[in-house]
This record gives structure tokens, sequence and C-alpha cells, in this order.
């Protein structure tokens, strides 16, 4: 067990390790020039190239690259080019804004997903199955940026449900301030007990992680009720019928744990699908989480703040990969003895 | 070939999965309508650059029966030719990438050693990258465009298709049938072309299926946020970004290129399960 | 070897479309009698143990005839209807003892809430599964384990334990020891002998070897092609075969010399 956790942890450091460089390579051809960033679009020349040598663009390519792994060491992910902050303080401020919408909308994935595919395993090849299997393909195939405007649209303006675009009402701020800890608003307000703020951003998160989850909540609907139909044809859920074990109690709590492996291990994958696909919802719901934000950097051809968003996202995903491999080892006592 | 494709388990499943068999109906009209665009289409030369700034933003009636677009021109006939834009990129992305992915794969996974070694961690660090975001990253190099549309997705869906007909091709290695054809004395390529290659095709095929609704997707994302398809090309994803200003008076600009995509998708999907099922019954949806 | 039979099946058969797989004319099985049916692997054998457990609903395999269970008619009932009878009245015992156990419970789990599910109350429970383990020979410590975690002989042993514990009367096992080591096997056949001549409890086996479950069954049916081509009591079948392929199975067997062995 222990060989087979720190092969799993090296391959991970390793195509960590691949992940930088790519990404290094992505930023050194991104259009977008530092020197003219640094120096104002009306420098001279001569205030260019000493600019570039500063920065070190004339170097050769193995000695930037080691530039850009000293600078990553110590949370240089470089300057953005709109907004003039530090690629990571911008992060530091959006990635949280971003997790809040992606957790929510993993919760709602799991909450409504798992059930869904339960619910097709328990009736397939039957009516209910034919449409937990259509409307999960729906929920797939959905292109989520017209989702959410059409939600937006309907929910939003037409129906005045829910607010059409924010993370809270910033009106708010005066007459019930809030203290920022993680910038996780829903997690500070729940943490300061202001319940003002709170109820204000739980209002401003249906809608966006509702749209967020659509893709989760068809892709878990799905694995499930494909792992529990395969794990249903396994001898011990004869024998668990032989036993008198009724189908829905064999189905969850007989088959779900043996057959949970392949989701939650297509739950870490989502989660980094969900986290970009956010930048395709962010922008409409004006959310001021990562995916606005690149939404910006791609209007403004910011280089770092595209390769900074790119490596931190390849990172969360490497990582959530790994922190899964190892759930999964910890659920099915089968993974352990291997 | 027939171990291939197997035609008999084919009609089986268009018998027992009715919907995937609708799925498969509808991608012929669609793939058709396509093909068709300049005559089926009502006003053939919206379809690019014409504008009628007088028509601007008309509502569904019977000459436009989906509107007009902001500039004048019939949403029906962009959609259709937005079609072909579409088909185009899956087309076009799958081949790429499956012949890129397949090459290496089988090389990886016949040839083993340091150089599968080498390839397949390379795999495995492109597939640290969730497709969209890799993609965005590319196309933000290169200009907006169908083609780097086309380059920046292929880019990042190849190492599926290495990781798959490379898992295929270690299968094969053991066998008693490649052994012997290598004491025949057979060159390298022509085992891996002959023997190696084929068993990995069922898989490869499956995946396409399965991958087609995504890239369809990633496209039409692409091309809303500016990066893809450009006018005056037809192109849903830019339809429903042009539109979306306009969205709350005028629906239709935004309501049927989206629907497209979404029919379009779904039916490449829903066919791309059903082949799984029919064909490869292990593999696991992505 | 009285009282009125635990399984009564008259005219069962077992088809898939127009395909008839597996046809038994008659066959009873009282408390306390081992009854084997035997044949190659595509008999129909294990077909027929899955109909007369009623387990074939909802696949695609049509049953017709009669099959009853202490009185209880199995061919043509509801789910709903068999779930009592199933575990408590007529138990299954597989072939791979490990794959019929679920993988990620202990089997100690497994037993509790089984008697749970057909209300034994707890104390009970634990005073059955004692008397259980200590009939079938099982150290009561492995219960804290996993299928894996266990040999091959004792998961079996443990299965059988699940049916002694839950008080069936009928136990149906599908290849019993095919799977195991064959000193494990006899041990494992030993049991269900003295497991029926003390329980009385009424047992159903299928097997391929004819001469080893013979040593153990007062009645054996040897069924080829989804018939029945021989069937009597253990002694005669073995000692003086009358079909040919009786004959064939038993030159064919690989365990033990021919002979009356109990």
């Amino acid at each position: 067990m222990r060989t087979l956790l720190l092969r799993r942890v090296g391959h991970a450091a390793l195509v960590v390790a691949g992940v930088v460089c790519l990404t290094f390579l992505l930023a050194r051809r991104l259009p977008g020039d530092e020197a003219v960033t640094a120096t104002g679009a009306r420098a001279t020349k001569e205030q260019l190239a000493a600019a570039r040598e500063r920065l070190g663009l004339d170097d050769a390519l193995p000695v930037q690259l080691w530039h850009y792994l000293t600078g990553l060491l110590h949370g240089d992910l470089g300057t953005s080019l709109h907004t003039r902050q530090p690629v990571l303080d911008d992060l530091r401020r959006a990635l949280p804004a971003s997790l809040e919408l992606v957790g929510a909308a993993m919760v709602l994935a799991v909450l409504v997903g798992l059930p869904l595919g339960v619910l097709g395993a328990r009736f397939a090849r039957r009516g209910t199955d034919l449409a937990v299997r259509t409307g999960s393909m729906l929920l797939v195939s959905v292109p989520v940026f017209w989702l959410a405007l059409a939600l937006q649209l309907l929910l939003a303006t037409k129906l005045g449900w829910f607010p059409v675009a924010g993370e809270y009402d910033r009106s708010l701020d005066s007459s019930s301030p809030l203290t920022v800890f993680t910038n996780v608003t829903a997690l500070d307000a729940l943490v300061t007990g202001n319940w003002t703020v709170l109820g204000s951003t739980l209002h401003h998160l249906v809608l966006p992680a509702v749209v967020v989850a659509a893709y989760p909540i068809g892709v878990v609907a799905q694995m499930t009720r494909a792992a529990l139909i395969e794990e249903s044809q396994q001898d011990h859920v004869r024998m668990e019928r032989a036993l008198g074990f009724r189908p829905l109690e064999i189905l969850l709590r007989f088959s779900l744990r043996p057959a949970i492996g392949p989701v939650l291990t297509l739950l870490a994958l989502v989660f980094a699908y969900t986290l970009v696909n956010s930048v395709l919802v962010e922008a409409i719901f004006n959310w001021p989480g990562m995916g606005t934000y690149t939404a910006d950097a791609i209007r403004s051809v910011d280089t770092p703040a595209i390769a900074g968003v790119t490596l931190v996202v390849a990172l969360v995903y490497v990582v959530g990969n790994l922190a899964v491999d190892l759930a999964q080892i910890l659920i099915d006592p089968r993974a352990r003895q291997r | 070939m027939s171990a291939v494709l197997p035609v008999a388990r084919l009609r089986s499943l268009a018998r027992r999965d009715v919907l995937a068999t609708i799925a498969a109906v509808a991608l012929a009209v669609i793939v058709l309508a396509a093909l068709l665009a300049p005559w089926l289409s009502p006003y053939p030369a919206d379809g690019t650059s014409a504008t009628h700034p007088a028509d601007s933003l008309l509502g569904p009636t019977g000459s436009h029966w989906m509107g007009t677009d902001a500039v004048g021109r019939d949403v029906l006939t962009r959609i259709l030719y937005g079609a072909r834009t579409s088909l185009l990129i899956v087309a076009a992305v799958l081949a790429i990438s499956a012949f890129a992915g397949v090459l290496l794969g089988c090389i990886a996974g016949y040839a083993g050693g340091w150089v599968g070694d080498v390839i397949m961690r390379v795999t495995d660090v492109f597939l640290a990258f969730p497709a969209l975001l890799l993609s965005l990253a590319l196309a933000v190099i290169l200009r907006p465009g169908v083609g780097t549309a086309i380059i920046a997705i292929a880019a990042t869906w190849w190492p599926w298709y290495a990781r798959l007909s490379c898992a295929a091709a270690q299968a094969v290695r053991g066998r008693a049938y490649v052994d012997s054809a290598r004491c025949l004395g057979l060159p390298r390529w022509r085992i891996v072309l002959e023997h190696v290659l084929p068993n990995s095709l069922t898989p490869v095929i499956v995946q396409l299926s399965l991958d087609a609704g995504g890239v369809i997707l990633t496209a039409a994302a692409l091309s809303y946020l500016g990066l893809g398809a450009v006018e005056p090309t037809s192109e849903w994803g830019l339809m429903v970004q042009q539109g979306q200003e306009s969205f709350t008076t005028e629906w239709w600009v935004v309501t049927f290129p989206g629907l497209a995509i979404l029919v379009t998708a779904f039916c490449f999907n829903m066919l791309g399960e059903g082949l799984r099922q029919a064909l490869d019954p292990r593999r696991v949806i992505r | 070897m009285s009282g009125d039979p635990v399984l009564d099946v008259t005219e069962l058969s077992v088809a898939y479309g127009d395909r008839t797989v597996s046809t038994i004319p008659a066959l009873t099985v009282a408390p306390g009698e081992v009854v084997a049916i035997v044949g190659e692997s595509g008999s129909g054998k294990s077909t027929a143990l899955m109909a007369i457990l009623g387990l074939l609903g909802g696949t695609a395999a049509r049953v017709e005839g009669s099959v009853r269970v202490l009185g209880t008619e199995v061919v043509g009932a509801s789910e709903k209807a068999l779930r009592p009878l199933r575990g408590s009245r007529m138990a299954l015992v597989m072939q791979s003892p490990q794959a019929s156990l679920n993988p990620t419970m202990r089997l100690g789990r497994l037993l509790r809430r089984a008697l749970k599910r057909h209300g034994v109350p707890a104390a009970e429970a634990e005073a059955r599964i004692a008397d259980a383990t200590r009939a079938v020979g099982l150290d009561e410590a492995l219960l804290q384990r996993f299928p894996h975690q266990v040999s091959g002989g004792q998961a079996q042993r443990f299965a059988i334990a699940l049916a002694v514990c839950l008080g069936a009367e009928l136990i149906a096992a599908d290849e019993p020891t095919s799977a195991l080591d064959a000193t494990v096997q006899l041990d494992v056949l030993a049991l269900v002998r003295r497991l029926a001549e003390e329980r009385g409890a009424a047992w159903l086996v299928v097997a391929h070897d004819l001469a080893l479950v013979s040593m153990i069954a007062d009645h054996v049916l040897v069924m080829r092609d989804g018939e029945v081509v021989e069937s009597g009591p253990a002694r005669t079948v073995l000692a003086d075969p009358r079909h040919e392929y009786t004959r064939a199975l038993l030159a064919a067997s690989p365990t033990l010399p021919t002979g009356g062995a109990r």
C-alpha cells in the first residue's frame, strides 16, 4: 500500500513538472509583450530594449524557464496586463468566488445526479430509466453559456425570482458590512453570522450554480446508473437477492459502495471541467470569480493572466485527481490490498 | 474488417436502443441539411457576408421563420450554414486527433520501453489540462478563425486516443499471433499496421462517436468567447454571442442557435452512448 | 426422511425465446435429503436451479410448470411474494464463494443485516450466529474480515453458515465445491451431508462431478442438453448407470474411484 501511494504521488509530481513546462511554453508564445506593458506604450526603443533585458526576455529559453520556475516557487506568476496587479493576488481574490460557485454546483451534482442515477438503475430499461437517460444526456449536451442566458432571461429578468447578476447585494455593504476571511462570501457570512449577506449570497448563487451544475449532474447520473447496472450483474447481487433483500436496498446498501469508485474518479475530472466552464458562465452573471477574470484576460490578450489561470486550474486538477485516487483506496477495501 | 464493426450487433442495437436510433436518424438529417445548405436556405447569401440593415432584428414570420439578426440576415439560413461550420470542425478535429493519437499510442504501446514511457508521460501532461482551457490558451496564441479552433481543440483531444490505443496495443503485444508474425521476420511497421492497429479500432470508433458532442460544445464555446469562427462565417456559438446584447427583447437571435447546438450535441452523445454499449461496454463516459 | 417434501417440482421448463434450455419432469426433495443435479456445463442444470429459486424473474427467461417450495408456488410468483421465502426458507450457495459475497462488506455485517431483514431480534441473532459458525466449523473471528481476506473454503463455509443462520429449509447450492481445492472440496461436501442429517434441511446440489457428489447425495438427476437423461438413488446410478452419458460422466470424473464411499 505504501509503494502504491508513493507511486501515485510520484506520478502526480511528474505531471506537475510537465504542466509547468507546458504552461511556460504557452506563456512565451502567447501574444502580448511584457516589455511593452512594463514600460508603457510610448516607450522608446532603448527603453524597450532595457526592459527586455531586465525582464530576461532575451535570454536563452532554458534560462528563462529557470527564472520562471524560481519565480513560481516565490509565488510569482507575473503581472496581469489588464488589472496591473500581480496575477497571484488577482487569483487569490477570484479563485475563492469560483470555488464557491463550482463547490455549490458539485454539491448539486451529487445531491441530484446520484439519486437520478440510482433511479435509472432501479428501473433499468423502463420508462423512468428512459427519462433519466434522456434528461441526463440533455444536461450534458446543453451549451452552458446559452443555458445561462436563457435562465437569466426567464427566471431573473422576466419572472424576477432571482437577482440578475452579482455575488450579493452590494447595498448591504453599508448596513451590514462583511468581514472577509476566506473570500468565499457565503462562508465568510456564515462564520461571522452575517445572515443578511448570507441570504443575499445564497439567493444570488442559485442561478449560476444551477447552470454550472447542469453538466456535472448529467455526468454523475449517467455514471452512477452505468456503474450500478454493471455492478448488478455481479454474483454477489444475485446472492443478495437470494437472501431476500429488496432491489432498492441492494442498490443503495450493497451495490453503491463497490460501484462508486469510477463515479468518484469522474468527479475530479468534472470538477476541473466545471471550473473551466465557469469561464463561460461567470461573466454572464457578473460573478467576480476566475471565469470573469479569464474572460476579461482573453479580451485584453493578457498573457500572464491566462498562463496563470491555466497553471492553477491544471494544478487543481492534478491534485484533485490524486486526492480521489487516495480516497478510493480508503473506500474500497480491494484497492487497499493491491 | 467485419470484426471491427459488427453489423449484426449494430442491427440488434437499433432494435433495442430506440434513443440511439432516433439520434442516428436525426444526425443524418443534420448532415444532409448542412450539405444542402445552399439549396435549402431561403436566403443563401445571408450565410456569409450579405447584410440587410433595413430588415434588422425582425421577429419570426412567414418569410423569416426564425427571424433576422442585428444586420438583417435570416437566422434560419445562418443556422443551416452554421451546421456546415460545426460539422467541419468536428470532422477535422476528430480526424487529426484520432490520427495523431492512434499513431503515438500504437508506437508507445507496441514499442514499450523508454519511448513508450516518454510518449505516455507527455500524454499525461496534456490530459492534466481540461480541454476547453488548453484550447483557450492556444486559441489566444493563434489568430481567431475556424482553422484555429480546429488546431486548438485537436491539440487537447489527441491524448485520449493515444491512451486508448496504447492500452489496446499493449494488449496484443504478448499475443501468440503477433509473436509468430515477429518470428516470420515481418518488419515492425507491418506488424503494427496489420495486428496492433485493428485491435485498437473498436475503442477508437466508440470514443470518436462519444467525443463528437464534446467537440461541438467546445467549438461553440470558443466562438462564443470570440476565439473561434469570426464574422462573416456562420457559427452557432458566435450567433449566440452576437445576439446576447438584445436577448431581452429579441429572443430568437439567441434561442435558435443555442437549440441547434443542444440538439446536435445531444444526438452525437446519444449515438455515441448507444455505440459504446453495443461495441465496448467497459469504456468509461467522459 | 419423513414428512412432506420441502421442494416439489413438476414439469418445469425454462426457455429463452423459442429455445428450451432446461426441463425437469419431476423432482422432490424431503427434509434431511440431499439431491444432486449433475451434468456438464451448458446442460441446463444451473438454469433449473435459478428457476427453482425464482431468481430468473426480470430476465428474458420464460419459466413454465410448477415449483412448490414448502407449499408455496414459485413459478409466476411476484418478487414481492417470493421475498419473505428467500433466505429464511430457501437459500442459495454459489460457485465462486468470493464473487458471491459483497467485496465491500465485512462478513459479519452481511450476516447481521440478513438476519435483521428477516426480523430476527439482535440478541437472538448473536446466538444464531454463534451456533451457525460452530456448526460449519468457522472461526467467529473471521466474521471481522472482508471476503477477499478469507480462503475459498472459508468463504464457502460462511455462505453455508448464512443459510443455516437464517434457518433455511431448502438450501440450493450451485457447484459449491468446483472453485475449491480437492481436499477442501471433500470437507465442504462432508459438511453438507452432516448438516442435512443433523439439522434436517433439504439440499439441492448442482455439480458436474458425478462421482464426487454421489458420495453425499441420496438421489441423483443426470442432465444433458436441458433434459434429464437418468435419475434414481445415488447408489444405484453410481453402481449401475443406465444411460451411456452417465457412464461417460463417471469415466470423466477426475476425483475418486467409483463406489459408495459414504
